[in-house]
């Protein structure tokens, strides 16, 4: 009977450890996803999880970027009678152009069509430096951005816009381009995508409970000065917040992961500034 | 029958208990996430060190590069697009080194055959350097304590070696290549590059650059960024309410009982430690610790490069480069001079503005006299070449009136006398002291 009531003591006493044990190897497996998951930019990662963002996949691949000086080209109305079947007009060094014969799109994919058009002659003015944007693209609205040093450009000075009614119908476009285009100082290395979207968490520029709907290498305008515009690589990242249902724009200086604005550093003859949170919808 | 079952029951689940906690034991000592915090911070120190590296490798990297082609002419060959040093460099990492020997010493006549050897290229020093940073350039530790050299000379296809030059005894060491990768560095010196004829001579018992044509270079406009004080504060003396401040002539200190940190009008910052956390004796440790402090102080390094050294008191200075040409301005901007006087004291000046955006200049290039007019017109003035440690082409940082944070980047020669930089519009004129 003694014997009986020690092999109980012992019973419990094993049971009460394997308990304590086994809540130490929980503890220690989440532990050790943080730690295979291998980078300190990995756990702000899994830490933006926490809260809800939902990220995507991030790349860790740096490319190399400049300082690049552009000017917004101001003689496209003297190659206006190079272009044919439409009425077109430059107001304010935009090219505002309606088709007299519509071109019949493909709705899920008008860039098929509009890649092969706008090589074309006289459809419109140097196609060929514009590249199709998908991420700016809407329905009514598909937009070719300006290439710049072979990146595209996320500014509305280097954009054409066409416009296609609801049938699929492309009626018309405007356009304005990016000229004399320089580089200003040697070609510089880029953070990565991933410490790109790590230093917009961190300035709290994505609330909790949102998702990333896109995010890219582009070029925006950093300041005007004399009538010239400097342009660096920027990640563009879109948000949107399932809460209030709100699509966001924001961007990151790809030099430095500062947080990009252009109206902060305009220093001589500012006029005109951008709005990065108006200058776009986001898909 | 029940009766034993019951009788097995209780020491059967002990056994069982007894088990489980043996195999959790075991997961428990096994799992490599007992050991994830320490783990953890490695990796953030090792990422750290990366960065640092990067910054460090570029930092100490050659400034100039002159190619010899195969008919034995020489240029200089610069580009405003790409940092052709650094590629060079990125590529020679890859290769694996397997020997190092000395091949000459204080013969001149070999030392002017590798420096006009067809077919190479010359990545030149400001300053001779020590080994120990030009091994951590190539990642060949066998490089470490050889002495001091000035310039890297590598074949420009497929090189089995290379060599390293030292000006002051016109030593030659001779470094060879295990692997015979297919490197080609013509494309480098190729697409999108300038070049300037050059010659290499002997003058003052030292290889000067010679260009024999005038040299049309590219103005720059840089706009600057201003740092303020108390992010200096805050870093070097923490707390500012335990500083004791003093205001004189125009400058303005702050000190504890250790550091001092001072700063004027225009932007200069002197800082002052008392309690240097090393001892330098060689030129690695004054490289080693001007570094170091450059860092723990914020300056940004980018596009600096080592530029002097003087050993008599440890004096480092890192200046600025544009398309591998020097900047010299008439304050700190631009620069940041390491002191260590002595084993109480070491000092560093830099400013408090640095170079940030570069900004459109309308094109405009800038043509230069070539040197022998340069030199001639320096002798009219009274100063002859044998007076001159020097000379080099540069930008002068020009401010200016309307923004003092926009400044435009002059060309211009710059020659050395009095172990001085000075422009050569002004140099040897009585009515200056040779600053703009």
């Amino acid at each position: 009977m003694n014997f009986k009531r020690i092999q109980e003591i012992f019973l419990l006493a094993f049971i009460v450890i394997d308990v304590f044990l086994y809540t130490m190897t929980k503890n220690g497996n989440i532990q050790s996803d943080d730690t295979n998951a291998g980078s300190a930019g990995n756990t702000i990662v899994k830490e933006m999880k926490r809260d809800s963002i939902s990220v995507g996949t991030l790349s860790q691949k740096r490319t190399n970027g400049y300082y690049l000086s552009a000017e917004v080209r101001t003689d496209l109305n003297e190659h206006l009678g190079d272009l044919k079947n439409q009425n077109a007009r430059v107001d304010n060094n935009t090219l505002i152009s309606d088709f007299r014969h519509s071109y019949k799109l493909n709705p899920e994919h008008p860039e098929k069509r509009l890649n092969e058009l706008i090589k074309q002659p006289g459809f419109v003015i140097d196609g060929a430096s514009y590249h199709y944007d998908r991420d700016l693209s809407t329905a009514t609205k598909v937009v070719y951005s300006q290439l710049l040093e072979n990146q595209l450009a996320y500014s509305a000075d280097g954009r054409l816009t066409f416009n296609v009614a609801r049938n699929g119908q492309l009626t018309g476009y405007s356009q304005r381009e990016l000229a004399e285009v320089k580089i200003l100082h040697e070609k510089a290395e880029l953070i990565s995508e991933e410490r790109a979207v790590i230093s917009l968490y961190q300035y709290n520029e994505i609330p909790n409970n949102s998702k990333i709907l896109w995010k890219k290498l582009a070029y925006s305008r950093l300041l005007q000065i004399n009538g010239k515009d400097v342009y660096i690589p920027t990640w563009v990242i879109a948000t949107k917040s399932n809460a209030t249902n709100k699509n966001q724009v924001n961007r990151i200086n790809a030099f430095n992961g500062a947080a990009f604005n252009t109206q902060k550093v305009n220093v001589a003859n500012s006029n005109n500034d951008e709005n990065p949170q108006g200058e776009s919808e986001a898909k | 029958m029940k009766e034993k079952l019951r009788h097995y029951f209780l020491p059967g689940m002990v056994g069982i208990a007894v088990i489980i906690s043996i195999i959790l034991s075991v997961s428990l000592l096994t799992n490599p996430a007992r050991f994830s915090s320490r783990s953890h911070q490695n990796r953030t120190t090792d990422m750290h060190n990366d960065n640092n590296t990067h910054n460090e490798l570029d930092l100490y990297a050659p400034t100039q590069l002159i190619e010899t082609t195969s008919t034995g002419q020489q240029n200089l060959v610069t580009s405003p697009t790409t940092n052709l040093i650094g590629e060079v460099l990125r590529q020679l990492r890859q290769e694996h080194f397997s020997a190092v020997k000395q091949i000459s010493t204080n013969n001149q006549k070999q030392y002017q055959a590798i420096l006009h050897k067809p077919n190479t290229m010359s990545l030149n020093y400001t300053n001779p350097i020590s080994t120990d940073k030009v091994a951590k350039l190539l990642r060949y530790q066998d490089l470490n304590g050889l002495g001091q050299v000035s310039r890297l000379v590598v074949p420009i296809d497929e090189p089995h070696e290379l060599y390293l030059l030292a000006d002051e005894n016109q030593t030659v060491y001779r470094v060879s290549l295990a692997t015979k990768q297919a490197t080609n560095f013509k494309k480098f010196l190729q697409h999108g590059v300038t070049k300037n004829r050059v010659e290499v001579k002997f003058m003052n018992r030292k290889p000067w650059l010679f260009f024999p044509n005038p040299v049309i270079m590219n103005d720059y406009a840089f706009m600057l960024q201003e740092q303020s004080q108390s992010s200096y504060l805050n870093r070097v003396i923490g707390n500012a309410t335990n500083a004791n401040v003093k205001h004189r002539q125009g400058k303005t200190t702050y000190s504890s009982p250790d550091q001092e940190l001072t700063f004027d009008h225009n932007d200069n910052v002197t800082y002052n430690n008392y309690r240097p956390t090393k001892r330098i004796v060689r030129q690695e440790d004054a490289l080693n610790a001007a570094y170091q402090n450059a860092i723990q102080l914020g300056i940004p390094l980018d596009n600096t490069k080592f530029d002097s050294y003087v050993a008599k008191d440890h004096t480092v200075v890192y200046r600025l480069f544009i398309e591998g040409f020097p900047l010299f301005s008439d304050d700190q901007l631009g620069t940041y001079t390491y002191r260590y006087i002595n084993q109480n004291s070491e000092q560093y000046q830099f400013s408090l503005r640095d170079f940030q955006i570069p900004i459109p200049t309308d094109d405009s290039k800038t043509t230069l006299p070539n040197t022998s007019d340069v030199l001639a017109t320096l002798q009219q003035r009274g100063l002859s070449h044998q007076q001159l440690q020097g000379m080099t082409l540069g930008y002068q940082v020009v401010t200016s009136k309307a923004d003092s944070l926009v400044v435009t980047l002059q060309p211009t020669w710059f020659v050395k006398y009095d172990n001085q930089w000075v422009n050569y519009q002004v140099a040897g004129l009585n009515n200056n002291n040779g600053k703009e």
